[in-house]
C-alpha cells in the first residue's frame, strides 16, 4: 500500500507495524508528529500499546528501558536537547543490553534555539553504545524502523534511526507500507530472555566490580563488531521480503572512481544529482553513503575508499575543536592502510542551512583544485 | 504474622551497615507484598545492599535504575506488566530521600499525575548516605553532614513529600516509621488494594550517618515520633489525613540528644526546633480535624 | 549454582554479558564483621527473687495469660504446696519487688495464685519425683514450715513422719489466722496433697511431752519447725485477772470452736498481726474494739491492709498508750489503765521509740483484755547441743543447725516470721536434707539453687526440673526496672479484688476477699512485663536487620541466631522489651 506520508508519519507507521507494546515520549519540534499520529494509532486501538506520556525524555527513556527489562517491545523518539536529557540513560540501555529502538530526528542543539536539521546531537552520543543508523528519504525511514527491531534483537543492543529535520520529517513523500502480516512473518516476535520475571527473580544492572566490569564492556563491543554483519543480513532479508535492500553503506560509481564524495542522511539526495552531473562531465567521481554509523563499518568504507585519490566527506555536524565526525571517522578507519586516500573534510549546513547541488559542487570542485586540504575542518557555505 | 527468615524475600548477606533501618524497610515491605512484586532501585545505598553482580539479596526481581529515574522505570515495568497481563503483579519503586526529595522528584511527580498504579516507598534516611552523608532536602534543620558542618549547619526545615504528593492527588499517602513495622506492613497491604499512585515514606535511622550506635537504630527512630518530628500518617486521595499513632509529645531534645548529627545544637537552636516541630504537628492535627468537612468530588 | 557458594569467573568467556544476578548473596558470611554478639539470656525477675517461698511468679503469670492454669498451678506446687494459702495470707513481698509497679501499678500475683490455686480441681494429683529411697525423716511441728519440708522430702522419695503437738496440722495458719482470712477448708485440702504424697502426720504428739527427743534419733535426719506460740506477758499489775487473755490463745480457741465470752467491751493491747486479728475476730464476736499500741500508725508493725480492713470494720484505736495496769473488781477484768506516749529517737530498727508521758493515766473500761505484743519460741525440748541465740535456733541459709542431721526453720530459727519465709525456708532444709541424706554437700548447689542474688532457695533449680525454655535461668541477674524497654507498655489498670461488705462482716467468719475474677485475672496476666524471660514476642525477630533470627521451629521454643550472618549491631538486645537477651565479647 502506498501512502503519502511526512517522514515522521512513516516512522509512526513503521512502529505500529513491528507491533510496539510501550511507547513513552515526550514531544519536541520536530518530532512532535511521530507521537501524535502514535497517541491516534493507541488511541483508536489499531496499536494495542502502552503510551506513556510522560514528563520528559529522560523519563521516557526511563520507562522504555524499564519496560525493555521487562520484556517488551518498547519505542521512543526525540531531538536535539531531548537526546541530550537522555544521555545518562542511553548509557543504561546499552549496558543493559536492551534492544530498544529510537527515532531521533536529527536538529540543531541550542543555545541559540534552532529547531533545524543538524547531526550534532545524535553524533554526540556516538560514545553511548547505541547503534546509530543515518536514513535519506521517508521510504528508508519506515524501513529503518523495522530493520532496527530486527538488529536490535538479535544484539541485544539498542538501535537510533537519525533522519533530518523538516527535510524529512515534514515533507511528503510517497512511501510504501509493508502488508501488517508480511512484516510479522519477517520480523521475529519479541521473545526475550533474561528479563524481570517473579518466577525466576533476578537482579539487573547491579553493582559490578573491576573484576568483570572489563570483561563486560568487551562484550559490549564484541555485540558492536558483530553488529555489522546483522545489519547487512537485515538489509538482505527485507530485500527479500520487501523488495528494497539496504546495507551498512551505498555506492555509486565508485568502483573507477579517483573521487568519492562521502554523505549521510537527506545530503546524499542533493550529492547524487552532483555526481550524476560530474560523471556526465566525465569527471571519475563516485559516491558513498554512510547508513551505519555506530558500529562503524570500517571494512566496507575502507574497501570502497583504498587506493582513491581523494575522499571529500560532507558533515552537517561538527566535533568542537576538530571537525566533522564522519570525516573524522573515516580518516580514523583508514589511517593505516598504505593506499589511504586524501581526505578533505567539508563542514556545511549547520542548523539547517540548506545543501544545494550547487553547494555540494562547490565542495567537489574545490577538493578537486586543491592536492590536499589547507586544514582539518574546512568550511563551506560561511558568508564571505 | 510469623514467618520464617528463610521464607523472606530478602536474604541474609546483604551489605547494608550494623542496623540499618533501610534494610528493615524492604524487609517489611516484601513481607506485605509477597514474591509477586518487582521491585526498582535507583541509585542510593540499597544500590549497594543488595549486593554486587552476579547476586542479590533480594528473591524478588530487581531492576536497578539510574539515580533520578524510580517514578519513571517503575511506570515502564507498571506498562509493560499490564500489557503482557500481569496486572496482579505489584510494582515497588524503592528509593532514597535523594532519589524521591532531589533528583528523583520530577519523575516521581509525573508517576503520580499519571496515577501510575505502583507503589512508591521511599525510605527516608534524612542524607545522601551512599555517597557519604551528604544533606539533601530531607536533612532535618540544623542538623550536621559532610557538606552542612555544624560551624554551618541544614539551614530550612526539611522538604515535606507528603503534602507535595498529597498535591498530586495520589490516592493513598502515609508516612511510617521502622519501629512500627506492623503498622508499616499494615500500610503495605493497604496499599497493595488501592489502584494508582502509592507513595509511602518511612523513616530510616542510618548509625553511621546520624552519627548513632547501631543498638540505637530503632529507638532513637521511636523517638522521632514521640517527639513529633515525624508523626505517623495517612493522607487519603490527597484530602483526608489521619493520624495512626499518638505520640507521647515528648521533647524535641530528647530525640536530638540521642544523635551525633545534632551534637553542636545550643538550647536557642533546640527552642527553634521544638518552636517548628509544635506548629507543624499543629498544623497537622488542624488537616486531620477538617476531615470531617471533605466533600467527595462530584463524579 | 550454590546460594552459599561465591561464583568465580575464570576466563572472559564465562563472564555473562548481562549484569544479571546469578544467586543470593548468602555466601557472603556477614558475621565476620561483627565484635560483639548477642545472646538469648533468660533472666531473674525480680518478683521471683522476691517470693520468700520460692514461686517461679513469672513463669505461673504467663501459664496463667495463656490460660493453662493446671500448668500453672502445677508450677506452683513445684515450690510451694500451698498457692491457696499464700493467694490469702502472703504479704506480698513479690509484689513490692515487681518492676510494674514502678511503672503503673504491680502485678496482682497474689491474686492471681490465688485464682489458679482456687481454680484447679482438688483432685488433681501431685505425683512424687523419685522413687522410695528408703530413707526416713521426722518433721517436728506441722506448721507451714514443717509441711513444706514434709511435702519436697515426700516428692524426693523420702519416708516422712511428722509430730504435731496439737489434735489437727497447720500450726498458725490453722488456729492463729481466723477463717475469715483463711477458711479451714481451704488449709485442709491443700494439706491433704501433701497427706495423699504419703506422708504421716502425726497429731497430738508433743515432743518433750507426749515423745522425747531421742526417739527422733531412729530417723535418717530430723527437721523441727515448732513455731513462736509464747505469748508475751507485759508485765503489769493484776495481769492473770480473770477476762486478761494472750491474743494467740484467744484466737485457737475461736479456731477450735470453743466458746469465748468477751462482753461488750473488748481491748486489745499491741500492733502486730495476732493484734489485728484478735480485734477483728473479737469484732465478729459482737464485741466492741479498741486496739491500745504505744507507737502511733505509722510505726505499727502489722500488714498495713490489716489495719486498715479492721479499721473500716470499725474496730477502734488508741494510738500511742501503753498499759499500766489492770483495773479489777475482785479476780475480774473491769478495765485498764492506760498511760500516753510520744515518739521519741529512733531504735536500732529505725522505728520511733515510744516515751512514757509521765501523769498522763487514764482509764479504760473493759470486759475483756487481749494481750497480744508478740510470740516468743519453746526450745525447751531441743538437746543442748543445738545452738541458740535470743531465743532462735542457729541454722545456716539451708536450716543446718549445729548438730548434724538436725535442721530447723519457720519461725523457731529465721527473723521473719511470715507464712512465704516459712514456706521457704522449708523448702531450703528439704534440698539440705536431700543431699545430706545422698551424702552431697549443700554448698556445692548453693548458688545454683538460689534464686537471683538473695532470693529463696528454687526446688526446680535443685531437680532441674525441665522448664524447657528457661533453662538457663541460673543467671544471678535481676532484671531492675530500667532493663525493661518501656516503649513496649502502657499504662493498664492493675485489677482489683471485692471484699465482703462491711455489713456482712458483723456476727460470722466468712471469707472477706473474694478473689478475681477469670476476666481480672487476663488483664492483670496480661500487665505482667516478663521480666527476662523470653516470651517470643518476636521483636528481635522482627527488626533483625540482617535475617539472622530464626525461629527454632514450629512446635519448639525460642530462636537460633544464626552467627554466619549476624552482624552484631545489637537491635534485638536493646529492643527486647523484657531484657531477656544480652550481648557479649566474641
Ligand atoms: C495470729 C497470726 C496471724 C498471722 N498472719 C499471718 C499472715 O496473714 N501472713 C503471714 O505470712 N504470716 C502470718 N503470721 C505469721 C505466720 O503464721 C508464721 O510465721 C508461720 O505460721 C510460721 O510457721 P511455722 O511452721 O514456723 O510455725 P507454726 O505455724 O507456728 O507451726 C508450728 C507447729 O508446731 C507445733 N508444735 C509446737 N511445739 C511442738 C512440739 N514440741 N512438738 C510437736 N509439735 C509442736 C505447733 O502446734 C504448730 O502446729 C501470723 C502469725 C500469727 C500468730
Ligand atoms: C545522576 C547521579 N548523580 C549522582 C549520583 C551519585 N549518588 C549515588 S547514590 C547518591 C545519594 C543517594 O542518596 P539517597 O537517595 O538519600 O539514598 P541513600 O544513599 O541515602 O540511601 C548519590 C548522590 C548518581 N548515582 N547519579
Ligand atoms: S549508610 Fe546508612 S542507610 Fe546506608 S547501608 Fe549504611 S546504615 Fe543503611
Ligand atoms: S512484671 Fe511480671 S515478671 Fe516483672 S516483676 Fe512483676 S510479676 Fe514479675
Ligand atoms: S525480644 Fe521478645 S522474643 Fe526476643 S528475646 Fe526478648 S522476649 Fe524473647
Ligand atoms: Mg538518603
Amino acid at each position: 500500500m502506498k501512502k503519502v506520508l511526512m517522514g515522521n508519519h512513516a516512522a509512526s507507521w513503521a512502529v505500529k507495524l513491528a507491533d510496539v507494546k510501550m511507547i513513552a515520549a515526550y514531544p519536541i519540534t520536530p518530532q512532535t508528529q511521530i507521537v501524535e499520529e502514535l497517541s491516534e494509532m493507541c488511541g483508536s486501538g489499531e496499536l494495542k500499546a502502552k503510551f506513556l506520556k510522560v514528563e520528559s525524555e529522560h523519563s521516557a527513556m526511563a520507562s522504555c528501558i524499564a519496560a525493555s527489562s521487562a520484556g517488551v517491545r518498547a519505542f521512543t523518539a526525540t531531538s536535539a536537547n531531548g537526546l541530550a536529557l537522555m544521555h545518562e540513560l542511553l548509557h543504561w540501555a546499552s549496558g543493559a543490553r536492551l534492544p530498544l529502538v529510537m527515532v531521533n530526528v536529527n536538529r540543531a542543539m541550542a543555545p541559540g534555539w534552532n529547531i533545524w536539521a543538524d547531526q550534532s546531537d545524535s553524533l554526540s552520543q556516538r560514545d553511548t553504545g547505541w547503534l546509530q543508523l543515518y536514513v535519506e528519504d521517508n521510504q528508508e525511514v519506515l524501513d529503518t524502523v523495522l530493520q532496527a527491531y530486527y538488529i536490535a534483537e538479535k544484539v541485544n543492543l539498542p538501535v537510533m534511526v537519525c533522519y533530518d529535520a523538516f527535510f524529512l520529517s515534514h515533507t511528503y513523500e510517497a512511501v510504501d507500507i509493508p502488508e501488517k502480516q508480511a512484516v510479522q512473518d519477517w520480523l521475529p516476535p519479541h521473545a526475550r530472555e533474561n528479563i524481570l520475571n517473579t518466577k525466576d527473580p533476578r537482579a539487573f544492572n547491579g553493582l559490578v566490580m573491576p573484576d568483570v566490569y572489563m570483561e563486560m564492556r568487551y562484550k559490549l563491543q564484541q555485540a558492536h563488531e558483530e553488529a555489522v554483519a546483522v545489519v547487512k543480513e537485515a538489509g538482505e532479508s527485507f530485500a527479500k521480503a520487501f523488495d528494497r535492500s539496504y546495507s551498512t553503506i551505498e555506492t555509486v560509481y565508485c568502483d573507477d572512481a579517483e573521487t568519492v564524495l562521502v554523505t549521510s542522511s537527506s545530503t546524499t539526495s542533493p550529492a547524487r544529482l552532483v555526481v550524476e552531473a560530474l560523471r556526465e562531465k566525465g569527471m571519475k567521481i563516485g559516491l558513498m553513503k554512510v547508513r551505519l554509523f555506530r558500529p562503524f563499518p570500517v571494512d566496507d568504507i575502507c574497501q570502497v575508499l583504498s587506493g582513491k585519490k581523494k575522499v571529500v566527506v560532507i558533515d552537517r555536524n561538527i566535533s568542537f575543536g576538530k571537525g566533522g565526525i564522519f570525516a573524522d571517522e573515516i580518516r580514523g578507519a583508514i589511517a593505516n592502510d598504505p593506499q589511504a586516500p586524501i581526505i578533505f573534510g567539508y563542514i556545511t549546513g549547520l542548523g539547517g542551512r540548506d545543501i544545494t547541488p550547487e553547494l555540494v559542487e562547490d565542495i567537489v570542485m574545490e577538493a578537486e583544485k586543491n592536492e590536499r586540504p589547507e586544514r582539518l575542518a574546512l568550511w563551506k557555505g560561511l558568508k564571505s | 504474622m510469623r514467618m520464617k527468615a528463610s521464607e523472606e524475600l530478602i536474604t541474609s548477606g546483604h551489605l547494608a551497615c550494623q542496623g540499618c533501618g533501610g534494610t528493615m524497610v524492604m524487609r517489611h515491605a516484601l513481607r506485605a507484598l509477597g514474591d509477586n512484586t518487582v521491585v526498582v532501585i535507583p541509585a542510593c545505598c540499597w544500590t549497594i545492599i543488595a549486593g554486587q553482580f552476579p547476586y542479590s539479596s533480594l528473591r524478588v526481581p530487581i531492576l536497578h535504575t539510574a539515580f533520578e529515574t524510580a517514578g519513571a522505570a517503575a511506570s515502564g515495568v507498571r506498562a509493560a506488566l499490564d500489557i503482557q497481563g500481569k496486572e496482579d503483579t505489584n510494582v515497588l519503586a524503592f528509593a532514597g530521600d535523594g532519589g524521591t526529595f532531589d533528583i528523583g522528584l520530577q519523575s516521581l511527580s509525573g508517576a503520580a499525575e499519571r496515577n501510575e498504579d505502583i507503589i512508591y516507598i521511599c525510605y527516608d534516611n534524612e542524607a545522601y548516605m551512599n555517597t557519604g552523608i551528604q544533606r539533601s532536602s530531607a536533612t532535618p534543620e540544623m542538623a550536621w553532614t559532610t557538606t552542612t558542618p555544624s560551624t554551618r549547619p541544614k539551614s530550612g526545615p526539611k522538604k515535606n513529600m507528603i503534602q507535595i504528593l498529597a498535591a498530586h492527588k495520589a490516592p493513598y499517602c502515609a508516612t511510617a516509621n521502622v519501629a512500627w513495622p506492623e503498622d508499616l506492613t499494615n500500610k503495605v497491604k493497604k496499599a497493595m488494594t488501592i489502584r494508582g499512585t502509592k507513595f509511602i515514606h518511612v523513616l530510616s535511622p542510618c548509625p553511621p550517618g546520624w552519627k548513632i550506635s547501631s543498638e540505637y537504630s530503632i529507638e532513637v527512630a521511636r523517638l522521632a515520633t514521640h517527639c513529633n518530628v515525624f508523626p505517623i500518617y495517612e493522607v487519603y486521595d490527597g484530602e483526608r489525613y489521619h493520624i495512626n499513632i499518638q505520640p507521647k509529645n515528648i521533647p524535641v531534645t530528647e530525640y536530638l540528644k540521642a544523635q551525633g548529627r545534632f551534637r553542636h545544637l545550643t538550647d536557642e537552636e533546640i527552642e527553634h526546633i521544638q518552636k517548628r516541630v509544635d506548629y507543624e504537628w499543629k498544623i497537622l492535627l488542624q488537616r486531620e480535624m477538617t476531615d470531617s468537612y471533605h466533600m467527595n468530588m462530584p463524579a | 549454582m550454590s546460594d552459599h557458594k561465591p561464583i568465580v569467573y575464570k576466563n572472559c568467556e564465562d563472564v555473562p554479558a548481562v549484569v544479571m544476578s546469578e544467586a543470593s548473596m548468602l555466601w557472603n558470611k556477614t558475621g565476620a564483621w561483627r565484635y560483639i554478639k548477642p545472646k538469648y539470656c533468660d533472666k531473674v525477675p525480680p518478683c521471683n527473687q522476691g517470693c520468700p517461698a520460692g514461686n517461679d511468679v513469672e513463669n505461673f503469670v504467663r501459664l496463667a495469660e495463656e490460660k493453662k492454669y493446671k500448668e500453672a498451678w502445677l508450677s506452683i506446687k513445684e515450690e510451694n504446696p500451698f498457692p491457696r494459702v499464700c493467694g490469702r495470707v502472703c504479704y506480698y513481698p513479690c509484689e513490692t519487688a515487681c518492676n510494674r509497679g514502678q511503672f503503673d501499678r504491680a502485678v496482682s500475683i497474689n491474686a492471681l495464685e490465688r485464682f489458679i490455686g482456687d481454680y484447679v480441681s482438688t483432685d488433681t494429683k501431685i505425683e512424687r519425683l523419685q522413687n522410695d529411697s528408703g530413707k526416713k525423716v521426722a518433721v517436728v511441728g506441722s506448721g507451714p514450715a514443717g509441711l513444706t519440708t514434709a511435702y519436697h522430702l515426700a516428692r524426693l522419695g523420702h519416708g516422712v513422719h511428722v509430730y504435731e503437738a496439737d489434735e489437727k496440722p497447720g500450726g498458725v495458719l490453722r488456729y492463729g489466722i481466723p477463717e475469715y482470712r483463711l477458711p479451714k477448708k481451704v488449709l485442709d485440702e491443700e494439706i491433704q496433697d501433701i497427706i495423699n504424697l504419703g506422708v504421716t502426720i502425726d497429731c497430738n504428739k508433743k515432743v518433750g511431752e507426749t515423745i522425747q527427743w531421742e526417739a527422733l534419733l531412729d530417723f535418717d535426719a530430723v527437721f523441727v519447725a515448732t513455731g513462736a506460740h509464747k505469748s508475751r506477758n507485759v508485765g503489769i499489775e493484776n495481769e492473770e485477772a480473770q477476762g486478761v487473755m494472750p491474743g494467740l490463745g484467744f484466737l485457737k480457741k475461736v479456731a477450735q470452736g470453743k466458746k469465748v465470752h468477751l462482753g461488750p467491751r473488748t481491748v486489745v493491747v499491741g500492733g502486730g498481726n495476732t493484734a489485728i486479728d484478735a480485734a477483728r475476730t473479737a469484732m465478729r464476736l459482737g464485741s466492741q474494739v479498741t486496739i491500745h499500741y504505744y507507737r502511733s500508725r505509722n510505726e505499727i508493725p502489722a500488714f498495713k491492709e490489716e489495719v486498715d480492713e479492721a479499721q473500716k470494720e470499725g474496730v477502734h484505736f488508741d494510738m500511742l498508750s501503753e498499759p499500766v495496769r489492770v483495773l479489777v473488781d475482785g479476780d475480774k477484768a473491769t478495765g485498764i489503765e492506760m498511760r500516753r506516749t510520744r515518739l521519741g529517737d529512733p531504735d536500732e530498727s529505725g522505728r520511733r521509740r515510744p516515751v512514757s508521758v509521765e501523769g498522763s493515766e487514764y482509764s479504760v473500761d473493759a470486759t475483756t483484755i487481749i494481750i497480744a505484743i508478740g510470740e516468743d519460741t519453746d526450745l525447751e525440748y531441743l538437746p543442748s547441743e543445738i545452738q541458740e541465740e535470743r531465743g532462735r535456733v542457729i541454722v545456716d541459709a539451708f536450716g543446718a543447725t549445729s548438730r548434724p542431721g538436725v535442721f530447723a526453720g519457720g519461725d523457731m530459727a529465721i527473723a521473719n516470721h511470715n507464712v512465704a519465709y516459712a514456706i521457704g525456708s522449708g523448702k531450703a532444709a528439704a534440698i539440705a536434707i536431700d543431699a545430706y541424706l545422698k551424702g552431697s554437700h549443700v554448698s556445692d548447689i548453693v548458688a545454683q539453687t538460689t534464686i537471683g542474688e538473695y532470693g529463696a532457695m528454687s526446688m526446680s533449680h535443685y531437680i532441674e526440673a525441665g522448664r524447657a525454655h528457661a533453662k538457663n535461668r541460673y543467671t544471678k541477674s535481676v532484671v531492675s526496672y530500667n532493663d525493661i524497654n518501656l516503649n513496649y507498655f502502657e499504662e493498664q489498670e492493675r485489677s482489683k479484688q471485692t471484699k465482703l461488705e462491711l455489713s456482712e462482716r458483723h456476727q460470722n467468719f466468712k471469707e472477706v476477699h473474694q478473689g478475681l475474677s477469670e476476666d481480672q485475672i487476663q488483664n492483670d496476666a496480661q500487665r505482667c512485663f516478663h521480666c527476662g524471660v523470653c516470651t517470643m514476642c518476636d521483636t528481635c525477630y522482627i527488626y533483625c536487620p540482617d535475617i539472622a533470627i530464626e525461629h527454632k521451629g514450629d512446635a519448639a521454643w525460642g530462636y537460633d541466631i544464626n552467627f554466619d550472618y549476624c552482624k552484631g549491631c545489637g537491635i534485638c538486645v536493646h529492643e527486647c522489651p523484657r531484657n531477656a537477651m544480652m550481648m557479649e565479647d566474641e
